[in-house]
């Protein structure tokens, strides 16, 4: 099982921010 | 109206994804949850959808998929009607206290209010859940006893 400290490390790996989840998630439900 | 439990938690898909991308608000509201085996976070096939969809757009579908796996075995999933909000819906149907989101419409005054009437949910942004839960407070009704601290690696 992946742990949650190995994911949180591969995450660090992309630039992402709380606006980039909003908008994402927005997209998402608008669709 | 349902009784609900205030050692469950649902966190909206925003606050999901949030919680792997960044280490602020949504991370330290559901570090609560994982430290505890006793708080449940609520979950439904919705909301995994929504979450994993956001992850994989924003990220890779490889992170996605072993997100998605270990929340699985993380947390209570619950069913509700699609068609539904899915954070509200599952705080409903999984009889939740909690509902953890960044949307300003959901966490408005109006919506509370209409909720009330329907359920006994307190709508947050994670940083006041973060803020304001006490898990000492909480144990003598929700376990018993006195509490004896955190009882997991929240990073396991």
């Amino acid at each position: 099982m992946t742990t949650w400290r190995s994911l949180f490390e591969r995450a660090e790996d992309y630039d992402v921010g709380v606006e980039d989840v909003e908008k994402a998630l927005a997209s998402r439900r608008d669709d | 109206m349902t009784d609900v439990s205030p050692a469950r938690v649902v966190a909206d898909a925003d606050v999901l994804a949030a919680d792997l991308f960044v280490d602020g608000g949504a991370r330290e509201a559901l570090d609560h949850v994982r430290s505890h085996s006793w708080v449940e976070l609520v979950v439904s096939e919705a909301l995994l959808e929504d979450a994993t969809e956001v992850i994989a757009r924003l990220a890779d579908d490889d992170l996605a998929a072993d997100w998605r796996a270990r929340v699985e075995a993380a947390a209570t999933l619950v069913e509700h009607p699609r068609g539904d909000h899915p954070a509200l819906a599952a705080a409903y149907h999984g009889e939740a206290a909690h509902v953890l989101t960044y949307d300003e419409q959901l966490r408005s005054a109006r919506t509370g209010m209409e909720l009330k009437e329907r359920v006994d949910v307190s709508v947050k942004e994670p940083q006041a859940f973060a803020r304001l839960f006490d898990a000492e407070r909480l144990y003598p009704t929700a376990v018993g006893g006195e509490y004896p601290g955190p009882d997991q690696d929240p990073r396991a």
